[in-house]
């Protein structure tokens, strides 16, 4: 055994130092499966201590490292690149420290987004950002992803949550960024600001302070169907313009509709739309009533075919599960999945998704949209089979023209999912080289060995692909419940 | 509209001031600095020059000012691009025609957008997704030059981005050391349907941090809230704002017994203090609200905001004492007016984020020319 190994064995014991090939086939990829490859080691830490007596002996082994959450990324950034040391926060799922009246809490890495909220629930408290795998995955890679979800148009990003963590730094030393009263910034420039979305190549985050959010009074949730996508997207617009601000606006388009009523998460959808528009309201009881006929007159001057308001709690999940299972109908479509991640400026919604169906057309490819529609948020997913290696280059073919198009309409090629190594090559359709190398200077200023999660993010080498499948990870996020939180330091 | 800033807040040592109206021109006076010339300050419109930590030297005062048109404004899909110089009171005009706002603090400064990010005063008022939010959220991208004459982008222009490191976010805080903004990439809001503003009598503290905690904590907070003592007042006011559908306003005022008012701050120019009054600027949890107030003198003016940021006026020693008392409220702060050599001064900072910063500084000021 090579001395990296023992040392690792050593710190870790045999339980928690996994050093066996075999041991390292579920740590081979994230949910982005066309890139694949094995770690040199994993190591499961249960402190901070700990994550930095990881991080310490990979860089005396001049090991690459990385952390890693639940492995629900879908952009490669868990996924190492070379024979790297993974760091695992699956053992620090502990809560420690809720100020209710603060709003505000203290977590280890490794609590699942939907185990903080089940946690704070009793108080009326509930942690916002709700990316749609919350019930797996964690803080931690919630924080690096700067993840969003359906409900961050009213509530914001991961970014607009975050008020501290306590990082390891690629040098094993420790910073603490920010605190329970937020970043240091007027005082300091935001350093938690840039650490979050650096999808752990800025260090490891062991401890992170979020803003909890009050319980709001009522919910009201409408599923408005059309005959054309231009309807459904013109009756965003409106709803935005009116000054409403609904907590979630989801379009699925007639392709995804058909998937999903085909599939385990039927929701009841019009088969003969040609888009359906989820909308969801929040708040003060006594106003959302009003503001519910006001969408629906809205619908209606949109010439909406049907209009369905949920009646009660189950009704409710009903026309979520349609919007929560998109992805993983489409997973059941073909052996594999390509989640595409890019942004438009609203109002050009139409024409994109317009070109988008052309492209799929143009490459032969089966290719539907879902997507979180009052922030321009695009989720083209194109079902496949990669061991057709004509299919696969046409996939992704079809996904850089994607996300070209989304650039060429000022959009970004990311709003959620983060660039890891999937979309390294199309960094470029965004960035200057002048850009790249004001990042890459911030990047050493955190990591100046270079050996914290290489070869993501920022263009330097093309990391290997390799084809896989990942629909089994997408149901295992999908059906799981989420594991409960522990209680204390 | 065009604002006009007149005061100059710069008191300290200039050897000489360059206005820059573009990209290219910013470019060749960078390009002009011989090593031994003067380190650069990057300035707004300079009115809050004596409000940051002045420099530890002479410096070449290099303004953005007539950096000053809206570049981009986008109603339908609420962003839009500025030059850095842009007065924030300029922008908010622009967008009140077209039922817009900038959703964060600091409406109707004169001072610049740079300058106001800069300084990081861009903090969320309240709790709750209606009130006015921070930095991160408003602050979509940035095009901006390092003192080495690269021009730079971070960001993007839509609501929604995370592709690459988001280097705009060291603007807020940055105070024009690390680079200049040119550009900034905004989002906006629809303005609300309706608002009412409101404040309280005075009222002893402890009922005042009551009504205070319960506007706070409710599932519909306001989207500003503040609790103050003013200058010459014993007790504490709270203030703020609902904003958001007719009936829900109107039901909250109903519902909290408030009284409709508008208010102001009377602490938004406090030049006219004596150099012995400092201003100390910082946040703690707002848990701690009650702890803060308690490490205060009697007498001093301060005023919280609902989500834990505040600024107080305070004599030298008292300022000293409040720097060591928060640490163990979790809170920070610094001194942000006084007298030169104190400005800057603050609660300590954790070691680590100080080395980060440096190396930060290093890679993308290596000469130290923006100071
Ligand atoms: C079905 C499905 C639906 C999804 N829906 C959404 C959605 O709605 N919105 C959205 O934003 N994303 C979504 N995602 C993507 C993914 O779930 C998010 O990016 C999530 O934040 C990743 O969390 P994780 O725990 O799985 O992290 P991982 O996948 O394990 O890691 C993600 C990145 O975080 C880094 N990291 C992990 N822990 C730490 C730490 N402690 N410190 C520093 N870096 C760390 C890793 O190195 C990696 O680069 C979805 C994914 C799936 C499969």
């Amino acid at each position: 055994m090579d001395r990296f190994s023992s040392a690792l064995l050593e710190r870790f014991g045999a339980e928690r130092a996994l050093v066996a090939r075999d041991q390292m086939l579920a740590y081979e990829c994230d949910g982005f499966t066309i890139h694949k490859s094995l770690p040199r080691a994993v190591v499961l830490p249960e402190t901070t201590d700990e994550v930095q007596a990881a991080v310490r002996i990979a860089l005396a082994h001049e090991v690459p490292f990385l952390p890693r959450g639940a492995g629900t990324c879908l952009s490669g950034g868990p996924t190492p690149t070379r024979p790297s040391l993974v760091i695992e926060t699956a053992r620090m799922k502990r809560v420690l420290e809720v100020d209710e009246r603060g709003l505000w809490a203290v977590v280890q890495p490794g609590v699942v987004n939907l185990a903080l909220t089940r946690h704070v629930e009793g108080r009326r408290l509930n942690y916002a950002p709700d990316p749609s795998s919350q019930t797996v995955c964690t803080i931690g890679g919630n924080l690096a992803e700067n993840a969003g979800g359906p409900h961050c148009f009213k509530y914001g990003m991961t970014s607009d949550h975050v008020l501290g963590a306590l990082v390891v730094l690629p040098d094993g030393e420790l910073a603490r960024l920010g605190g329970p009263a937020g970043p240091r910034a007027p005082h300091e420039p935001d350093l938690l600001g840039v650490f979050t979305g650096s999808e752990g190549t800025f260090g490891i985050a062991t401890e992170i302070t979020v803003r909890l959010s009050r319980d709001t009074e009522g919910l009201r949730t409408l599923l408005g169907a059309f005959a054309s996508m231009e309807a459904a997207c013109g009756v965003v617009t409106d709803i935005v313009a009116r000054g409403l601000v609904p907590a979630a606006l989801e379009i699925l388009d007639a392709a995804t509709i058909r998937a999903v009523e085909a599939s385990v998460y039927r929701a009841g959808y019009p088969q003969d739309a040609a888009a359906v528009l989820l909308v969801e309201l929040d708040g003060v009881e006594l106003a959302l009533d009003d503001d519910a006929a006001e969408v629906e007159s809205i619908f209606r001057g949109h010439g909406a075919i049907s209009i369905e308001q949920a009646r009660d709690p189950e009704h409710r999940k009903r026309l979520w599960k349609g919007r929560k299972g998109a992805f993983g109908a489409m997973g059941r479509l073909r052996p594999d999945l390509y989640v595409l991640d890019g942004v438009v400026p609203r109002t050009r919604l139409v024409e994109t998704l317009r070109e988008i169906t052309a492209i799929g057309r143009r490459h032969r490819l089966t290719l539907t949209n879902v997507f979180h529609a009052g922030d321009g948020n695009l989720h083209p997913n194109i079902a496949f089979d990669a061991r057709d290696h004509d299919e696969r280059a046409r996939v992704l073919a079809a996904g850089h023209e994607i996300l070209a198009l989304c650039v060429a309409m000022g959009g970004s090629i990311s709003g959620e999912h983060g660039i890891g190594s999937e979309k390294i090559d199309h960094f470029r359709l965004m960035f200057g080289e002048d850009d790249l190398d004001v990042m890459q200077r911030v990047k050493r200023a955190f990591d100046p060995r270079g050996l914290c999660n290489p070869d993501k993010v920022l263009p330097s080498r093309t990391a290997c692909a390799e084809s896989s499948r990942w629909p089994a990870m997408v149901a295992r996020v999908l059906d799981a419940e989420p594991p409960a939180a522990e209680s204390g330091p | 509209m065009t604002t006009r800033p007149t005061h100059d807040a710069t008191d300290f040592e200039v050897t000489a001031r360059t206005a820059v109206a573009s990209e290219a021109e910013l470019r060749a006076v960078f390009a002009g600095l011989r090593d031994d010339d003067p380190p650069i300050r990057i300035a707004g419109h300079a009115t809050q020059q004596d409000a940051v930590a002045a420099p530890d030297t002479p410096v070449h005062v290099v303004s953005l000012a007539p950096m000053r048109r809206i570049l981009r404004l986008e109603p339908d899909d609420l962003t839009c691009s500025v030059e850095a110089g842009l007065p924030r009171a300029d922008l908010d005009a622009a967008l009140r025609e077209r039922g817009l706002w900038l959703p964060c603090d600091g409406d109707g400064e004169a001072g610049s957008l740079g300058a106001q990010f800069a300084i990081g005063r861009i903090a969320p008022e309240a709790p709750g997704p209606l009130a006015s939010i921070g930095a991160r959220a408003v602050l979509l991208g940035m095009r901006a030059m390092l003192a080495e004459g690269k021009a730079f982008a971070s960001g993007a222009r839509v609501v929604k981005n995370v592709a690459g490191f988001d280097v705009h976010r060291l603007l807020a805080g940055s105070r024009g050391r690390l680079f200049a903004a040119l550009e900034l990439h905004l989002k906006l809001r629809t303005l609300p349907r309706a608002t009412a503003s409101f404040a309280t009598d005075e009222l002893e503290f402890a009922a005042a941090l009551r009504r205070f905690d319960d506007l706070r904590l409710d599932s519909a907070p306001p989207a500003r809230l503040w609790l103050a003592r003013s200058r010459d007042a014993s007790g504490f006011v709270v203030r703020g704002r609902y904003d958001g559908a007719a009936r829900v306003v109107a039901d909250r005022v109903r519902r909290h017994q408030l009284e409709e008012r508008t208010w102001r701050h009377d602490d938004r120019d406090d030049r006219d203090d004596s150099a012995a009054v400092e201003r100390v600027g910082g946040a703690v949890p707002p848990s701690r609200i009650a702890k803060l107030v308690a490490a205060l003198p009697s007498s001093a003016p301060v005023r919280v905001s609902g989500s834990g940021s505040f600024v107080t006026r305070l004599g030298r020693d008292a300022s000293d004492a409040l720097l060591l008392a928060l640490p163990a409220l979790d809170g920070h702060a610094e001194i942000e007016r006084g007298a030169r050599a104190r400005r800057g001064r603050g609660t300590p900072l954790d070691p680590g984020a100080v080395r980060v910063h440096e190396r930060v500084r290093d890679a993308l000021d290596p000469r130290r020319r923006l100071r």
